[in-house]
């Protein structure tokens, strides 16, 4: 991830995110292997205009997730569940 | 809003403005009318003058006679008419007068040179004339046999006197005019603004309590007319959105009365007498059911008083439907699966709309929500999405109790439920009557629409069309 000029890519491959995703993408990176809770994430990515939904979180997460996953065999974005979300660096943790 | 500019003439009223630049054409237009008549006059005087003094000349030339090698005239009779402020020279070659004739006792000779034609001379210099005299003056040169010299005819020549005269005319009528002009121009504007009076003093008289009145202007369809139109659109506009925002505060407040009054008839039921601790988490799981739905409510009221203020602030991005509803697939797949529902999607691959991705997420979060709900256990809900000419269908099917066919047109009203609705009577499950208003609004403002299709006891489908 480049936070200079916004551009994802994993595996060589650049993915198009939507400024929403990013900063959801962003954020999890930010912490990594920590779980963050649906309200974290969010507060953060929507500001003041969050009103605790955390169906559109998970709808969010799903569609990066599907986004960032294309051609990998394991997933970035572990779902904990119950509790939020982790992103792991560590592919021996997915 | 404009930046208000602080120009002079901005704050003059546009009566005045308007009564002023009457006044200021019409006093261009009088000054161009003199000064077109003095030049008309002008000319006209002269060429009346130079075509008695050319007819003069012919006469003199006609009877012009050799006189041993001096030109003189030789009837006296072609000055017949010219006695009086004419004068006429014939001069030989060296300019030495041979013969003349003085119609004024007064008139001096001239040296015309050699330039035959018309030229005026004034009494600049010369103490035989009279002040403003002016003479006009014709000179050709003329021969009979071998002897040639110069004819020089001149006329008292007045026209100055006339031209005065009609200046010292028009220095009075001029600004007499340009007085009755702007007493005509204040009369003008002033009927002119006075239709927008009455439209100014009838929207004064129309406040927010009072929003049906109407200007109903009574006249034709130009500017003030249209003016008035536009004014009464803009306050049906208004009385529309004032009273769907008093209805919805009615409704509003009627549904978060009735489960509130409940709430507190339960508490009271419960604090009447003492309880067992068995019995007081009962009730207060039961309460945690019904606040969890006012707080889902209360969501949703505020959810929709914000919507359109929402997609303004929000941004519109492109979605590939395939990933997305897949991923809101996902979200609803437990729900399915707790009653055994199976849940089946059918997408068109590469397909994508433009819109707002929190807004779409409730819209077809509220769509799924319903179709699960409203299921029997052990039904289905397909999903399938695909292309119709520039739009993107995505098709909600249930196998649900469909919907009677005099309901579907209150079916998105806002706090419509359907009558003898089983869900509510499991308070957890029960809408607020919201999520169908909600969806709709939603697809409208992505510019599409939500139809209902359904059929009693086989089930409904929900159609949602969106701009691809």
């Amino acid at each position: 991830m480049d936070t200079a000029t916004r551009q994802v890519r994993r595996a060589g491959h650049l993915i198009d995110l939507s400024p929403r995703e990013y900063a959801m993408l962003e954020y999890l990176m930010r912490h990594p292997n920590q779980v963050l809770t649906r309200t974290q994430i969010g507060e953060h990515v929507w500001n003041f205009d969050f009103y605790n939904e955390s169906n559109v979180v998970d709808v969010y997460i799903g569609y990066l997730r599907r986004k960032i996953d294309t051609g990998s065999d394991y997933s970035l974005i572990q779902t904990i569940r119950g509790v939020g979300y982790r992103i792991s660096e560590d592919e021996n943790q997915a | 809003m404009k930046i208000r500019h602080n120009y002079w003439h901005k704050r003059i009223p546009i009566r005045m403005r308007l009564a002023l630049w009457y006044l200021l054409s019409f006093g261009a237009i009088l000054l161009i009318f003199a000064s077109f008549l003095q030049s008309r006059i002008r000319k006209g005087l002269e060429k009346e003058a130079d075509e008695s003094l050319k007819l003069a000349a012919t006469r003199i030339i006609e009877n012009m006679a050799d006189d041993n090698g001096k030109l003189v005239l030789a009837d006296d009779e072609a000055l017949a008419g010219m006695e009086n402020d004419y004068s006429v020279y014939i001069l030989a070659p060296d300019q030495k007068t041979v013969w003349d004739h003085f119609g004024v006792e007064r008139a001096l000779f001239l040296n015309p040179g050699d330039k035959p034609g018309f030229f005026t001379v004034s009494n600049r210099g010369s103490k035989n004339w009279e002040k403003h005299e002016n003479w006009r003056v014709y000179s050709q040169p003329v021969s009979e046999g071998a002897t040639s010299g110069w004819l020089q005819v001149m006329h008292i020549y007045d026209q100055n006197n006339l031209i005065r005269v009609v200046r010292g005319h028009l220095v009075f009528a001029v600004p007499l005019g340009m007085i009755l002009g702007g007493i005509g121009g204040i009369f003008l504007a002033s009927r002119a603004l006075r239709p927008i009076d009455e439209v100014t003093q009838t929207a004064q008289r129309i406040t927010t309590r009072d929003l049906h009145q109407r200007l109903n202007y009574d006249g034709p369809n130009d500017e003030v007319g249209r003016l008035a139109l536009t004014f009464d659109q803009m306050l049906d506009r208004l009385q529309a959105g004032f009273e769907r925002e008093r209805r919805f505060t009615g409704d509003a407040a009627h549904e978060l009365r009735t489960p509130l009054t409940a709430l507190k008839g339960q508490i009271g039921v419960t604090l009447s007498q003492p309880r067992t601790p068995a019995e007081y988490v009962e009730t207060l799981h039961n309460l945690e059911q019904q606040v969890d739905r006012l707080v889902r409510l209360s969501g949703d009221l505020l959810f929709m008083a914000r919507l359109d203020y929402c997609i303004q602030q929000r941004q519109i991005e492109p979605i590939v439907l395939g990933d997305w509803l897949a991923a809101l697939e996902d979200q609803i797949r437990p729900l399915a699966e707790a009653k055994g529902i199976i849940l089946t999607s059918q997408i068109q691959p590469a397909l994508t709309v433009k819109g707002n991705m929190d807004l779409l997420i409730r819209l077809f979060l509220n769509l799924l929500d319903n179709a699960i709900k409203y299921t029997p256990d052990g039904g289905a809900v397909t999903i399938e999405a695909h292309q119709a000419d520039n739009q993107v269908l995505v098709v909600i099917s249930d196998t649900g109790p469909g919907i009677a066919a005099d309901q579907i047109p209150h079916l998105f009203e806002r706090f419509y439920r359907v009558e003898n609705d089983r869900a509510r009577h499991h308070h957890s499950m029960g809408g607020a009557g919201l999520g169908l208003a909600i969806a709709q609004e939603i697809a409208r403002l992505h510019g599409g629409q939500i139809m209902v299709d359904s059929v009693v006891g086989q089930g409904s489908t929900f159609t949602v069309q969106l701009p691809k």
